[in-house]
Protein backbone atom coordinates (compact mmCIF):
# COMPACT_ATOMS: atom_id res chain seq x y z
CA UNK A 1 0.00 0.00 0.00
CA UNK A 2 1.38 3.73 -0.68
CA UNK A 3 1.96 6.01 2.22
CA UNK A 4 -0.29 9.07 1.96
CA UNK A 5 2.78 11.12 3.13
CA UNK A 6 5.73 9.78 1.72
CA UNK A 7 4.55 8.00 -1.43
CA UNK A 8 6.04 4.60 -0.59
CA UNK A 9 4.90 1.14 -1.25
CA UNK A 10 5.43 0.70 2.33
CA UNK A 11 2.53 0.95 4.31
CA UNK A 12 1.56 -1.96 6.95
CA UNK A 13 -0.95 -3.54 9.07
CA UNK A 14 -0.30 -2.23 12.71
CA UNK A 15 -3.39 -3.24 14.57
CA UNK A 16 -6.98 -3.61 14.48
CA UNK A 17 -9.93 -2.05 17.18
CA UNK A 18 -8.94 -3.97 20.55
CA UNK A 19 -13.22 -3.79 20.74
CA UNK A 20 -15.42 -5.09 17.79
CA UNK A 21 -13.66 -5.40 14.38
CA UNK A 22 -14.72 -1.66 13.52
CA UNK A 23 -11.44 -0.03 12.35
CA UNK A 24 -7.23 -0.42 11.33
CA UNK A 25 -4.65 1.25 11.91
CA UNK A 26 -1.48 1.36 9.30
CA UNK A 27 2.10 2.65 9.24
CA UNK A 28 4.14 3.40 6.81
CA UNK A 29 8.02 1.26 7.56
CA UNK A 30 9.85 4.36 5.73
CA UNK A 31 8.11 7.37 7.61
CA UNK A 32 6.97 6.12 10.54
CA UNK A 33 2.84 7.99 9.31
CA UNK A 34 0.69 6.55 10.93
CA UNK A 35 -3.59 6.46 10.28
CA UNK A 36 -6.59 4.75 10.97
CA UNK A 37 -8.90 3.32 8.22
CA UNK A 38 -12.06 5.19 9.87
CA UNK A 39 -9.98 8.78 9.11
CA UNK A 40 -10.95 11.42 6.59
CA UNK A 41 -9.69 10.21 2.91
CA UNK A 42 -6.82 13.57 2.90
CA UNK A 43 -5.13 11.63 5.70
CA UNK A 44 -4.98 8.46 4.36
CA UNK A 45 -5.01 8.69 0.34
CA UNK A 46 -1.92 9.77 -1.34
CA UNK A 47 -4.11 11.89 -4.14
CA UNK A 48 -5.71 14.31 -1.18
CA UNK A 49 -2.36 14.10 0.98
CA UNK A 50 -1.93 17.98 1.81
CA UNK A 51 1.22 18.94 -0.04
CA UNK A 52 2.58 20.94 2.66
CA UNK A 53 2.50 18.29 5.15
CA UNK A 54 4.23 15.64 2.38
CA UNK A 55 7.53 14.53 3.13
CA UNK A 56 10.13 13.28 0.18
CA UNK A 57 11.83 9.58 1.80
CA UNK A 58 15.14 9.99 0.37
CA UNK A 59 15.65 13.40 2.62
CA UNK A 60 14.33 11.45 5.44
CA UNK A 61 18.32 10.88 6.60
CA UNK A 62 18.63 14.29 6.50
CA UNK A 63 16.55 15.85 8.77
CA UNK A 64 17.78 16.78 11.81
CA UNK A 65 18.59 14.32 14.92
CA UNK A 66 17.90 15.10 18.38
CA UNK A 67 19.20 14.57 20.50
CA UNK A 68 23.06 14.04 18.75
CA UNK A 69 24.17 10.62 19.15
CA UNK A 70 27.44 10.77 21.17
CA UNK A 71 30.87 9.61 21.43
CA UNK A 72 31.02 6.22 22.78
CA UNK A 73 33.21 6.70 26.12
CA UNK B 1 -6.83 16.76 49.26
CA UNK B 2 -7.45 14.23 46.70
CA UNK B 3 -4.35 11.70 45.77
CA UNK B 4 -5.04 10.89 42.30
CA UNK B 5 -6.54 11.43 38.82
CA UNK B 6 -9.92 10.09 40.27
CA UNK B 7 -10.50 11.83 43.30
CA UNK B 8 -9.72 14.64 41.57
CA UNK B 9 -12.39 14.39 39.05
CA UNK B 10 -14.59 13.39 41.36
CA UNK B 11 -14.27 17.01 43.42
CA UNK B 12 -14.49 18.55 39.42
CA UNK B 13 -17.78 17.24 39.18
CA UNK B 14 -18.97 18.45 42.16
CA UNK B 15 -17.74 21.68 41.71
CA UNK B 16 -19.48 21.09 37.99
CA UNK B 17 -16.25 21.65 36.25
CA UNK B 18 -16.68 17.63 34.64
CA UNK B 19 -18.53 16.91 31.60
CA UNK B 20 -19.83 13.64 31.03
CA UNK B 21 -20.34 12.13 27.79
CA UNK B 22 -21.90 8.47 27.88
CA UNK B 23 -22.32 8.46 23.72
CA UNK B 24 -20.37 6.11 21.99
CA UNK B 25 -17.72 8.74 19.85
CA UNK B 26 -15.40 8.00 17.20
CA UNK B 27 -11.53 8.60 18.25
CA UNK B 28 -11.16 11.05 14.81
CA UNK B 29 -12.30 13.78 14.93
CA UNK B 30 -14.37 13.90 18.17
CA UNK B 31 -11.59 13.52 20.36
CA UNK B 32 -9.61 16.76 19.14
CA UNK B 33 -12.75 19.28 18.90
CA UNK B 34 -13.62 18.01 22.34
CA UNK B 35 -9.94 19.48 23.28
CA UNK B 36 -10.13 22.21 21.60
CA UNK B 37 -13.95 23.40 22.57
CA UNK B 38 -13.56 22.64 26.25
CA UNK B 39 -10.91 25.37 27.46
CA UNK B 40 -12.76 28.02 24.64
CA UNK B 41 -15.65 27.80 27.24
CA UNK B 42 -16.30 30.09 29.62
CA UNK B 43 -16.16 27.55 32.40
CA UNK B 44 -13.15 25.52 31.13
CA UNK B 45 -14.46 22.19 32.21
CA UNK B 46 -12.74 18.61 32.26
CA UNK B 47 -14.43 16.42 29.43
CA UNK B 48 -14.81 12.58 30.49
CA UNK B 49 -15.53 10.55 27.39
CA UNK B 50 -17.22 7.57 28.26
CA UNK B 51 -17.14 5.24 25.27
CA UNK B 52 -15.01 5.35 22.26
CA UNK B 53 -15.41 3.51 19.09
CA UNK B 54 -13.83 0.30 19.00
CA UNK B 55 -12.01 1.01 22.15
CA UNK B 56 -12.27 -0.81 25.84
CA UNK B 57 -11.61 2.20 27.96
CA UNK B 58 -12.61 6.10 28.74
CA UNK B 59 -10.40 9.29 27.79
CA UNK B 60 -10.45 12.53 29.66
CA UNK B 61 -9.82 15.90 28.70
CA UNK B 62 -8.84 19.46 30.06
CA UNK B 63 -8.28 18.38 33.02
CA UNK B 64 -5.91 21.27 33.39
CA UNK B 65 -7.67 23.74 31.22
CA UNK B 66 -9.44 26.57 32.98
CA UNK B 67 -8.22 28.67 36.02
CA UNK B 68 -11.32 27.19 37.91
CA UNK B 69 -9.98 23.59 37.26
CA UNK B 70 -5.89 25.25 38.22
CA UNK B 71 -7.42 26.58 41.29
CA UNK B 72 -9.49 23.20 42.41
CA UNK B 73 -5.86 21.52 41.51
CA UNK B 74 -4.44 23.78 44.39
CA UNK B 75 -7.33 23.20 46.60
CA UNK B 76 -8.25 26.81 46.78
CA UNK B 77 -11.85 28.29 45.64
CA UNK B 78 -12.40 27.52 42.27
CA UNK B 79 -12.75 31.52 41.82
CA UNK B 80 -9.38 32.16 43.12
CA UNK B 81 -7.43 34.77 40.90
CA UNK B 82 -4.24 34.27 38.68
CA UNK B 83 -2.27 36.04 41.11
CA UNK B 84 -4.06 34.33 44.14
CA UNK B 85 -3.05 31.11 42.55
CA UNK B 86 0.25 32.78 41.93
CA UNK B 87 0.80 33.52 45.21
CA UNK B 88 -0.07 30.57 46.96
CA UNK B 89 2.07 28.45 44.76
CA UNK B 90 4.90 30.68 46.09
CA UNK B 91 4.45 29.90 49.41
CA UNK B 92 3.74 26.57 49.18
CA UNK B 93 7.19 25.99 46.90
CA UNK B 94 9.02 26.86 50.19
CA UNK B 95 8.22 23.77 51.78
CA UNK B 96 10.52 22.08 49.60
CA UNK B 97 11.11 18.88 49.81
CA UNK B 98 8.09 16.92 51.54
CA UNK B 99 9.33 13.34 50.84
CA UNK B 100 7.35 10.69 49.03
CA UNK B 101 6.07 7.37 50.77
CA UNK B 102 6.59 3.80 48.96
CA UNK B 103 3.30 1.43 49.08
CA UNK B 104 4.44 -2.02 48.12
CA UNK B 105 2.94 -3.59 44.93
CA UNK B 106 -0.13 -5.21 46.43
CA UNK B 107 -0.98 -1.95 47.82
CA UNK B 108 -0.49 -0.01 44.45
CA UNK B 109 -3.71 0.62 42.72
CA UNK B 110 -1.09 0.84 39.18
CA UNK B 111 -0.82 -2.75 39.68
CA UNK B 112 -3.69 -4.37 39.59
CA UNK B 113 -3.27 -5.53 36.03
CA UNK B 114 0.31 -6.43 34.85
CA UNK B 115 1.12 -7.60 30.84
CA UNK B 116 4.07 -8.54 30.72
CA UNK B 117 3.86 -10.42 27.14
CA UNK B 118 1.73 -9.58 23.68
CA UNK B 119 2.10 -6.03 24.69
CA UNK B 120 -0.52 -3.56 22.77
CA UNK B 121 -0.74 0.08 23.32
CA UNK B 122 -4.25 -0.02 22.13
CA UNK B 123 -5.53 -2.38 24.00
CA UNK B 124 -5.15 -0.15 27.03
CA UNK B 125 -4.88 3.13 25.79
CA UNK B 126 -7.37 4.77 23.52
CA UNK B 127 -5.27 6.94 20.56
CA UNK B 128 -6.84 9.06 18.79
CA UNK B 129 -4.94 12.02 15.92
CA UNK B 130 -4.45 15.23 18.08
CA UNK B 131 -4.35 17.88 15.36
CA UNK B 132 -5.13 16.57 11.56
CA UNK B 133 -1.60 16.72 10.06
CA UNK B 134 0.33 14.77 13.25
CA UNK B 135 2.07 12.70 11.72
CA UNK B 136 0.37 9.83 13.73
CA UNK B 137 -1.75 9.40 16.84
CA UNK B 138 0.61 11.05 20.12
CA UNK B 139 0.32 10.63 24.14
CA UNK B 140 0.45 14.37 24.97
CA UNK B 141 0.53 14.35 28.87
CA UNK B 142 3.09 11.56 30.32
CA UNK B 143 4.91 11.77 32.97
CA UNK B 144 8.19 9.88 32.43
CA UNK B 145 10.91 8.76 34.73
CA UNK B 146 14.16 8.11 34.00
CA UNK B 147 17.65 8.20 36.30
CA UNK B 148 21.38 9.52 35.48
CA UNK B 149 23.02 6.33 34.79
CA UNK B 150 25.83 7.84 36.52
CA UNK B 151 24.36 7.98 39.60
CA UNK B 152 21.30 5.96 39.49
CA UNK B 153 21.41 5.68 43.20
CA UNK B 154 20.34 9.38 43.27
CA UNK B 155 16.62 9.55 44.06
CA UNK B 156 16.79 13.53 43.89
CA UNK B 157 18.39 13.30 40.33
CA UNK B 158 15.96 10.83 39.13
CA UNK B 159 13.76 13.49 36.57
CA UNK B 160 10.32 13.11 36.11
CA UNK B 161 9.17 15.13 33.00
CA UNK B 162 6.97 15.34 29.96
CA UNK B 163 8.09 15.14 26.27
CA UNK B 164 5.66 14.41 23.34
CA UNK B 165 5.49 10.68 22.45
CA UNK B 166 4.55 9.43 19.08
CA UNK B 167 2.63 6.08 18.49
CA UNK B 168 4.78 4.11 16.31
CA UNK B 169 3.83 0.51 17.30
CA UNK B 170 1.98 -1.54 19.52
CA UNK B 171 4.68 -1.64 21.80
CA UNK B 172 6.97 1.52 20.11
CA UNK B 173 7.49 5.12 20.61
CA UNK B 174 8.99 7.83 19.12
CA UNK B 175 10.06 10.34 21.99
CA UNK B 176 11.60 13.67 22.32
CA UNK B 177 14.26 14.22 24.70
CA UNK B 178 16.01 17.58 23.59
CA UNK B 179 19.69 17.89 24.77
CA UNK B 180 18.75 20.51 27.13
CA UNK B 181 16.16 18.42 28.77
CA UNK B 182 16.97 16.18 31.48
CA UNK B 183 16.07 13.15 30.15
CA UNK B 184 18.36 14.53 27.16
CA UNK B 185 21.34 14.73 29.93
CA UNK B 186 19.80 10.79 30.77
CA UNK B 187 19.75 9.84 27.50
CA UNK B 188 23.16 11.09 26.64
CA UNK B 189 24.71 9.28 29.45
CA UNK B 190 23.32 5.77 28.47
CA UNK B 191 24.19 6.60 24.87
CA UNK B 192 27.57 7.31 25.55
CA UNK B 193 27.62 3.77 27.20
CA UNK B 194 25.75 1.92 24.41
CA UNK B 195 23.28 1.22 26.87
CA UNK B 196 19.72 1.08 27.07
CA UNK B 197 17.74 3.85 29.03
CA UNK B 198 15.17 2.31 31.47
CA UNK B 199 12.03 4.21 31.63
CA UNK B 200 8.50 4.24 32.63
CA UNK B 201 5.83 6.08 30.94
CA UNK B 202 2.58 7.31 33.44
CA UNK B 203 -0.41 8.36 32.04
CA UNK B 204 -4.09 9.59 34.02
CA UNK B 205 -1.55 11.12 36.94
CA UNK B 206 -2.51 13.53 39.89
CA UNK B 207 -2.46 16.64 38.31
CA UNK B 208 -0.33 18.12 40.52
CA UNK B 209 2.41 15.52 39.27
CA UNK B 210 1.74 16.67 35.46
CA UNK B 211 2.21 20.45 36.82
CA UNK B 212 5.44 19.59 38.64
CA UNK B 213 7.03 17.44 35.41
CA UNK B 214 6.45 20.05 33.33
CA UNK B 215 8.35 22.47 35.92
CA UNK B 216 12.09 23.78 34.96
CA UNK B 217 13.29 23.09 38.45
CA UNK B 218 16.61 22.45 39.16
CA UNK B 219 18.69 19.07 37.69
CA UNK B 220 19.06 17.09 41.06
CA UNK B 221 15.57 18.68 42.27
CA UNK B 222 13.28 15.87 43.10
CA UNK B 223 9.69 16.31 41.16
CA UNK B 224 8.13 13.98 43.91
CA UNK B 225 9.33 16.29 46.88
CA UNK B 226 7.62 19.37 44.88
CA UNK B 227 4.23 17.75 44.58
CA UNK B 228 4.50 17.00 48.13
CA UNK B 229 5.45 20.30 49.06
CA UNK B 230 2.31 21.86 46.79
CA UNK B 231 -0.19 19.31 48.13
CA UNK B 232 0.92 19.51 51.61
CA UNK B 233 1.30 15.56 51.73
CA UNK B 234 3.50 13.18 50.67
CA UNK B 235 3.38 11.07 47.27
CA UNK B 236 2.33 7.55 47.10
CA UNK B 237 5.08 6.18 44.98
CA UNK B 238 6.13 2.22 44.24
CA UNK B 239 8.83 0.48 42.58
CA UNK B 240 8.67 0.19 39.02
CA UNK B 241 8.46 -4.35 37.86
CA UNK B 242 11.81 -3.71 35.94
CA UNK B 243 13.87 -0.51 35.84
CA UNK B 244 13.99 0.28 39.46
CA UNK B 245 12.53 3.24 39.07
CA UNK B 246 10.36 4.97 41.00
CA UNK B 247 6.57 5.43 39.55
CA UNK B 248 3.34 7.22 41.47
CA UNK B 249 1.80 4.13 42.89
CA UNK B 250 -1.86 5.47 41.86
CA UNK B 251 -1.90 6.81 38.60
CA UNK B 252 -3.69 4.87 35.81
CA UNK B 253 -1.01 2.98 33.21
CA UNK B 254 2.46 2.68 33.85
CA UNK B 255 4.58 1.62 30.49
CA UNK B 256 7.54 0.14 31.10
CA UNK B 257 10.50 -0.33 28.32
CA UNK B 258 13.56 1.68 27.75
CA UNK B 259 15.30 4.16 24.70
CA UNK B 260 17.08 1.85 22.11
CA UNK B 261 20.66 3.04 22.50
CA UNK B 262 22.45 5.18 19.99
CA UNK B 263 19.18 4.91 17.10
CA UNK B 264 17.28 7.64 15.91
CA UNK B 265 14.06 7.25 13.11
CA UNK B 266 11.92 10.16 11.79
CA UNK B 267 9.36 11.51 14.06
CA UNK B 268 6.57 14.14 13.90
CA UNK B 269 5.52 16.96 12.39
CA UNK B 270 3.02 17.50 15.89
CA UNK B 271 1.35 20.06 16.54
CA UNK B 272 3.17 22.44 19.39
CA UNK B 273 2.07 24.63 22.04
CA UNK B 274 3.24 27.65 19.96
CA UNK B 275 0.44 27.13 18.09
CA UNK B 276 2.25 25.87 14.79
CA UNK B 277 2.94 22.17 13.62
CA UNK B 278 7.08 21.31 14.67
CA UNK B 279 9.07 20.21 11.73
CA UNK B 280 10.23 16.12 10.78
CA UNK B 281 13.04 14.77 12.84
CA UNK B 282 15.22 12.27 13.50
CA UNK B 283 14.69 11.13 17.17
CA UNK B 284 15.03 8.35 19.89
CA UNK B 285 12.88 5.34 20.05
CA UNK B 286 11.09 3.63 23.25
CA UNK B 287 10.30 -0.10 23.56
CA UNK B 288 7.86 -1.54 25.51
CA UNK B 289 8.08 -4.46 27.70
CA UNK B 290 5.45 -4.02 29.95
CA UNK B 291 2.34 -2.38 31.43
CA UNK B 292 0.72 -1.91 34.59
CA UNK B 293 -2.79 -0.44 35.05
CA UNK B 294 -5.68 0.22 37.35
CA UNK B 295 -8.77 -1.30 36.61
CA UNK B 296 -10.34 0.09 33.49
CA UNK B 297 -7.86 2.64 33.03
CA UNK B 298 -8.63 6.35 32.20
CA UNK B 299 -6.39 7.65 29.18
CA UNK B 300 -5.52 12.01 30.21
CA UNK B 301 -4.42 13.60 27.06
CA UNK B 302 -4.11 17.05 26.17
CA UNK B 303 -5.13 18.99 23.28
CA UNK B 304 -2.77 21.60 21.84
CA UNK B 305 -3.70 24.24 19.46
CA UNK B 306 -3.65 27.97 19.29
CA UNK B 307 -3.43 29.65 22.26
CA UNK B 308 -4.75 29.36 24.70
CA UNK B 309 -5.61 25.60 24.90
CA UNK B 310 -5.38 23.10 28.20
CA UNK B 311 -1.32 23.50 28.17
CA UNK B 312 -1.44 26.80 28.54
CA UNK B 313 -2.86 26.31 31.53
CA UNK B 314 -0.91 23.44 32.40
CA UNK B 315 2.65 25.58 31.80
CA UNK B 316 1.72 29.35 33.06
CA UNK B 317 1.99 29.12 36.72
CA UNK B 318 4.76 26.47 36.86
CA UNK B 319 6.95 28.09 34.25
CA UNK B 320 6.08 31.61 36.82
CA UNK B 321 7.03 30.50 39.70
CA UNK B 322 10.99 29.50 39.27
CA UNK B 323 11.72 32.48 37.44
CA UNK B 324 10.44 34.45 40.10
CA UNK B 325 12.40 32.62 42.82
CA UNK B 326 15.53 32.87 40.77
CA UNK B 327 14.96 36.26 40.32
CA UNK B 328 13.63 37.64 43.07
CA UNK B 329 16.84 36.11 45.01
CA UNK B 330 18.98 38.70 43.63
CA UNK B 331 16.59 41.54 42.74
CA UNK B 332 14.40 41.57 45.90
CA UNK B 333 12.07 45.11 44.39
CA UNK B 334 10.64 42.55 41.71
CA UNK B 335 6.80 42.02 42.83
CA UNK B 336 5.45 39.32 40.37
CA UNK B 337 6.41 37.59 37.54
CA UNK B 338 3.72 36.84 34.36
CA UNK B 339 5.62 34.13 32.58
CA UNK B 340 2.20 32.41 30.85
CA UNK B 341 2.83 33.08 27.39
CA UNK B 342 3.75 30.21 25.44
CA UNK B 343 5.88 28.49 28.12
CA UNK B 344 7.73 31.65 29.13
CA UNK B 345 8.94 33.18 25.34
CA UNK B 346 6.69 36.44 26.39
CA UNK B 347 7.37 37.69 29.98
CA UNK B 348 5.94 40.56 32.12
CA UNK B 349 7.67 41.56 35.45
CA UNK B 350 6.49 44.05 37.89
CA UNK B 351 9.20 45.65 40.02
CA UNK B 352 10.26 48.12 41.72
CA UNK B 353 13.12 50.88 40.52
CA UNK B 354 16.43 50.82 42.87
CA UNK B 355 18.11 53.19 39.97
CA UNK B 356 17.50 54.45 36.28
CA UNK B 357 17.60 51.67 33.94
CA UNK B 358 16.94 49.08 36.75
CA UNK B 359 13.66 47.63 34.16
CA UNK B 360 16.23 46.71 32.06
CA UNK B 361 18.57 44.68 34.13
CA UNK B 362 15.92 42.94 35.48
CA UNK B 363 15.21 41.74 31.77
CA UNK B 364 18.94 40.95 31.34
CA UNK B 365 19.01 38.80 34.95
CA UNK B 366 15.75 37.04 33.52
CA UNK B 367 17.73 36.29 29.97
CA UNK B 368 20.32 34.50 32.62
CA UNK B 369 17.84 32.57 34.11
CA UNK B 370 17.85 28.77 32.92
CA UNK B 371 14.42 29.30 31.57
CA UNK B 372 15.23 32.69 30.45
CA UNK B 373 18.18 31.59 28.74
CA UNK B 374 16.15 29.67 25.64
CA UNK B 375 12.69 30.26 25.65
CA UNK B 376 11.79 34.34 27.02
CA UNK B 377 11.96 36.51 24.00
CA UNK B 378 9.71 39.56 24.54
CA UNK B 379 9.99 40.47 27.86
CA UNK B 380 8.01 43.51 29.41
CA UNK B 381 9.13 45.21 32.66
CA UNK B 382 6.15 47.20 34.32
CA UNK B 383 6.16 49.29 37.69
CA UNK B 384 5.80 47.73 40.92
CA UNK B 385 1.88 48.88 40.88
CA UNK B 386 0.50 47.20 38.11
CA UNK B 387 -0.34 44.03 38.05
CA UNK B 388 1.70 41.70 35.46
CA UNK B 389 -1.36 39.14 35.39
CA UNK B 390 -3.87 41.91 34.24
CA UNK B 391 -2.79 42.88 30.48
CA UNK B 392 -5.27 46.22 30.40
CA UNK B 393 -3.19 47.17 33.17
CA UNK B 394 0.08 45.88 31.05
CA UNK B 395 -1.23 47.94 28.01
CA UNK B 396 -1.64 51.19 29.92
CA UNK B 397 1.86 51.04 31.08
CA UNK B 398 3.22 50.54 27.56
CA UNK B 399 1.06 53.27 26.33
CA UNK B 400 2.10 55.54 28.43
CA UNK B 401 5.69 54.52 29.92
CA UNK B 402 7.62 53.46 26.85
CA UNK B 403 9.57 56.26 25.12
CA UNK B 404 10.47 54.04 21.71
CA UNK B 405 13.99 55.38 21.24
CA UNK B 406 15.03 54.93 24.83
CA UNK B 407 12.90 52.17 26.22
CA UNK B 408 12.82 49.57 23.31
CA UNK B 409 16.09 47.07 22.88
CA UNK B 410 16.63 44.96 20.42
CA UNK B 411 19.40 41.80 21.33
CA UNK B 412 19.67 39.85 17.96
CA UNK B 413 21.80 36.49 17.89
CA UNK B 414 20.45 35.19 21.09
CA UNK B 415 19.83 31.55 21.96
CA UNK B 416 15.79 30.74 21.09
CA UNK B 417 13.66 27.60 21.52
CA UNK B 418 14.13 25.50 18.22
CA UNK B 419 9.94 24.88 18.74
CA UNK B 420 9.35 28.83 18.44
CA UNK B 421 8.43 29.44 15.23
CA UNK B 422 10.93 32.48 14.61
CA UNK B 423 13.67 30.92 15.43
CA UNK B 424 16.11 31.33 12.88
CA UNK B 425 18.16 28.70 12.65
CA UNK B 426 16.44 26.66 14.60
CA UNK B 427 17.90 27.95 18.04
CA UNK B 428 18.83 31.17 17.57
CA UNK B 429 16.50 33.95 18.14
CA UNK B 430 16.32 37.95 18.42
CA UNK B 431 15.52 39.14 22.15
CA UNK B 432 13.29 42.23 22.82
CA UNK B 433 12.96 44.02 25.53
CA UNK B 434 10.11 46.53 26.45
CA UNK B 435 10.89 48.48 29.63
CA UNK B 436 7.49 49.93 30.80
CA UNK B 437 8.54 51.45 34.14
CA UNK B 438 8.86 54.85 35.15
CA UNK B 439 12.14 56.37 35.02
CA UNK B 440 13.84 57.65 37.91
CA UNK B 441 16.96 58.96 38.92
CA UNK B 442 19.47 59.63 37.31
CA UNK B 443 17.51 58.88 34.28
CA UNK B 444 14.96 61.70 33.79
CA UNK B 445 11.48 62.25 32.44
CA UNK B 446 8.52 64.85 31.99
CA UNK B 447 6.67 65.24 35.38
CA UNK B 448 3.70 63.18 35.32
CA UNK B 449 1.78 62.55 38.80
CA UNK B 450 -0.49 59.52 38.71
CA UNK B 451 -4.10 59.40 39.28
CA UNK B 452 -5.32 57.90 42.77
CA UNK B 453 -7.97 56.01 43.87
CA UNK B 454 -11.08 58.12 45.44
CA UNK B 455 -11.77 57.04 48.82
CA UNK B 456 -13.98 53.94 49.58
CA UNK B 457 -13.30 52.68 46.14
CA UNK B 458 -13.23 49.08 47.98
CA UNK B 459 -16.44 49.35 49.96
CA UNK B 460 -18.17 50.79 46.43
CA UNK B 461 -17.16 47.69 45.00
CA UNK B 462 -18.92 45.50 47.58
CA UNK B 463 -21.71 47.37 47.54
CA UNK B 464 -22.26 46.88 43.40
CA UNK B 465 -21.72 43.44 43.36
CA UNK B 466 -23.57 42.80 46.42
CA UNK B 467 -26.83 44.78 44.63
CA UNK B 468 -26.09 43.40 41.21
CA UNK B 469 -29.25 41.31 40.22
Amino acid sequence: MICPRCGKDDIVFMVKSPKGDVWSAYICNTCCYSYRDTEPAENKERELYDERFRIDPDKIDSCPIIPPIPKLI
Amino acid sequence: MYRDLREFLLILEKENQLVRIKEELAPEPDLSAIGRAAPDTEAGPAVFVERIKGYNNPVVLNVHGSWKNHALMLGMPKNSTIKEQFFELNSRWDDYPVKPVWVNSKDAPIKEVKITENINLFDVLSLYRINKFDAGFYISKPLIITKDPEDPDNFDKQNVGTYRLQVKGKNRLGIQAMPFHDIGVNLRKAEERNKPLPVVICIGNDPLMNFMSGTPIEYAQSEYDFAGALKGQPVELTKSESGDLDIPARSEVALEGYIIPRVRRVEGPFGEFTGSYSGVRNQAEVVITKITHRKSPIFENLYLGIPWTEIDFLLALNTSIPIYKQIKRDFPEIQAVNAMYTHGIGVIISTKKRFGGFGKSVAMRLLSTPHGIPYSKFIIIVDEFVDPFNLPQVMWAITTRVRGDKDVVIIPNCPGVPLDPTSEPAGMNTKIIIDATTPVAPDIARETELLERPPDTDKWIEYINKNLK
